[in-house]
């Protein structure tokens, strides 16, 4: 396994560094409680998880009785309450973690809620240190002590090789995930929405026509109107940006008809990464969207 | 897919060999396609059946795009891992793309009969 921890990772209650190894391969697009899987050719490494809880709990006894649960599933490791002397207990950060003499690493956090609610969220982390290793590898306590909230007014989304930067109304509402084809779509309490694509093979994606045909095929396939269209240049890649529009969803402009004019698309082909993007956002009229560069801030190294 | 009763695991999965059917022959062969022809092979009464009512008596396959690059990476020595791996080079794809990308494909070739797997057993300690 690549221990560098040069991949970004942000999800809902989480901004992390991870190795550059790791995959996605299940994730819960909820905020209030889910999980989400990375792993590699070797297997499941981690499983990072949030559930809501009404307060703090005894975080040691919760760590003991995971992996007493955990050694009882396995069928491999038997763990008793006599064997917990020798667990190694830690405290990383705001972060502590739990680790027997081999086996998964378990470390847990205590998230108040910002939104003012009562109690707050568990957040936890069940990593694999490997076969054979018994002390708490390096990597494993950087990628701990590097954990941030995300829980700013503003928050970062970045999974799939989509980087949202998104405001705190913003949920995500929908996200799929083919094999090189990865879309997000946020949604605000506002109605408004941002739409956030990735594909990898795009001579595959799309095969005879250029990004000014293959925009509006796009959103005409979402049922919105192109208005107009320009090729340009978007971070330096070859790229289109569109507007457009589609018919309001949303109260008295469903009732009446009236459409939303306001869109704004990219597209853009990333040809160092050898992937295609494209950025949307549209919303009720008088509802201020984010802008390109708000919603899709590059890493800054 | 079985081996003697067990189950493949992941790992066997990944060690496995792509060997393309040798019977199969290049009929044409030009940019971007391929056509295979394969001899239909009938059995028992089918044989007599098919004589009977001058069934064709092989089968054509036209291979383009992705479904052609991946053919033409096996090479009856690559194993399915090395051949992800190869892909993912090709395209800048991570290792579980550039596998789901290819599962679909090779699945297809080898229910067309163009393609076998032949598989050594890894063991679950092995694996993990």
């Amino acid at each position: 396994m690549n221990t560098e921890l040069s991949q970004e990772f942000a999800w809902h209650h989480l901004i992390c560094r991870i190795p550059s190894d790791w995959e996605v391969t299940a994730y819960s697009i909820e905020s209030r409680v889910g999980r989400v899987e990375f792993s590699t050719r070797m297997g499941v490494m981690a499983v990072f998880s949030w559930e809501p809880v009404k307060r703090e709990p005894d975080r040691e006894s919760t760590l003991k009785a995971f992996l007493r649960k955990l050694s009882t599933e396995d069928g491999k490791t038997k763990f008793t309450r006599r064997d917990e002397p020798a667990i190694e207990i830690r405290e990383q950060g705001a972060w502590m973690l739990a680790a027997g003499k081999s086996g998964p690493v378990q470390a847990m956090r205590y998230q108040p809620d910002t939104e003012g609610k009562r109690g707050g969220f568990l957040l936890s982390w069940t990593l694999e240190r490997g076969a054979g290793v018994s002390e708490l590898p390096r990597w494993m306590l950087a990628l701990i002590s590097g954990c941030e909230a995300n829980e700013a007014d503003v928050r970062l989304y970045s999974i799939h090789g989509i980087r949202a930067h998104l405001g705190k109304k913003y949920a995500v509402e929908a996200m799929h995930v083919h094999p090189a084809n990865v879309m997000i779509h946020f949604e605000a309490s506002d109605q408004s929405r941002i739409v956030y694509r990735r594909w990898g093979l795009p001579f595959e994606v799309l095969g005879a026509r250029d990004m000014k045909q293959f925009l509006p095929w796009l959103l005409q396939g979402a049922g919105m109107r192109v208005d107009h269209i320009d090729m340009k240049n978007i971070r330096s890649f070859p790229g289109a940006e569109a507007a457009f529009s589609m018919r309001g969803v949303y109260r008295m402009d469903k009732l009446l008809g009236r459409r939303w004019t306001n869109g704004r698309a990219y597209i853009w082909h990333n040809t160092d990464e050898k992937r295609l993007y494209t950025f949307e956002a549209i919303g009720p009229r008088n509802v201020k969207l984010p802008s390109f560069s708000e919603a899709c801030q590059e890493v800054v190294e | 897919m079985k081996v003697k009763g067990q189950k493949l695991n992941f790992a066997t999965h990944l060690h496995a060999v792509p060997v393309r059917n040798r019977a199969a022959t290049e009929v044409e062969s030009s940019d971007g396609r391929l056509v295979l022809e394969l001899a239909l092979e009938y059995k028992k009464t089918a044989k007599h059946v098919a004589k009977a009512l001058k069934a064709r008596e092989s089968k054509k396959f036209e291979l383009e795009g992705l479904g052609l690059e991946i053919f033409q990476l096996i090479d009856d020595k690559r194993t399915f891992e090395q051949l992800i791996d190869a892909f993912a080079d090709e395209h800048s794809l991570l290792f579980f793309e550039s596998r789901a990308l290819i599962m679909p494909y090779l699945k297809t070739l080898v229910e067309r009969g163009l393609v076998v797997l032949a598989v050594k057993n890894v063991p679950d300690e092995e694996a993990e």
